[in-house]
């Protein structure tokens, strides 16, 4: 399911994303950055219900137990709003990171001409002198 | 740069104790969102909107595909190798592991390529290198 959404959302809003400029690419928004919500809504929801205690029998009878998952002080659900805040955590350094990165690197990029970008000739070919 | 705030973001996790064994949040969130951020500055748009060079050729795209056939088979193994020598009695969870991780990854490749043939009405392969990895193991636990 999460698989068909995020490639209708690929087709149909990564074009308009990058229709003032290029600010999606590799799959960064659509592959990484909204399958990763998922799975921390998904990681709430399992913590929330108790299933990081679970136990279960494999193929060969033996009684597999999972260890319980979560601080021990915290409830069940508490630890599911935990894994929603792991998620914010996780995206808000990558902005502040994001944002340090970026400043930085357009203090030093030199690139100035449609030409220059989405080059491999221009990122990895011969030094440039002068 | 991006490897101290990364080591950051996953040390203060740890120190939360906030369960992130598949890596969706200090790896795919974390790098998507650093992704996206530095490419709003460094878009510089009047250059890139309508720049031929931003798809690659259609011939070009199997690579891609190539290497995301390579990932969709080694990412179960490497997400779950440090499980299997981690302790006696893991082996059995880090198998059954790689398994559930391989049938999520098939539904997700066959989400994309229902929604990629719905839209297109053929199968696309920039569709399926872009979208069809989009099942990041939420919580795996050790027993």
């Amino acid at each position: 399911m999460v698989g068909f959404l995020c490639c209708l959302a690929q087709i149909k809003l990564k074009a308009k994303m990058n229709s003032g400029g290029i600010i999606d690419t590799n799959g960064t928004t659509f592959q990484f950055l909204v399958p990763s919500l998922f799975a921390a809504i998904f990681s709430a929801i399992l913590e929330a219900v108790g299933q990081s205690s679970a136990t279960f029998l494999t193929a060969s009878n033996s009684t597999v137990t999972y260890t319980d998952l979560r601080e021990a002080s915290r409830s069940a659900q508490r630890q599911g709003a935990y894994q929603i805040a792991g998620w914010l955590i996780s995206a808000g350094i990558g902005a502040v990171a994001g944002l340090i990165i970026g400043a930085l690197y357009a203090i030093i990029d030199e690139r100035s001409k449609a030409e220059h970008f989405f080059s491999d000739l221009y990122f990895y070919g011969p030094a440039k002198v002068g | 740069m991006g490897t101290f705030f990364y080591e950051l973001n996953s040390g203060i996790l740890w120190r939360l104790y906030i369960p992130d064994n598949g890596f969706a949040s200090r790896a795919f969130a974390f790098g998507g969102m650093l992704g996206v951020v530095s490419s709003l500055l460094l878009g510089k748009k009047e250059l890139t909107a309508y720049n031929e060079n931003a798809l690659c050729s259609y011939e070009l795209r199997t690579l891609p595909f190539l290497g995301v056939i390579f990932v969709w088979c080694c990412y179960p193994i490497l997400i779950l190798v440090n499980t299997y020598t981690s302790g006696a009695g893991l082996q059995i969870v880090a198998m059954s592991g790689q398994v559930n991780i391989w049938l999520a990854l098939a539904g997700s490749a066959i989400g994309c390529y229902l929604a990629s043939s719905f839209v297109h009405r053929k199968f696309c392969v920039h569709d399926m290198v872009f979208s069809s990895f989009t099942v990041h193991p939420p919580t795996l636990r050790a027993p």
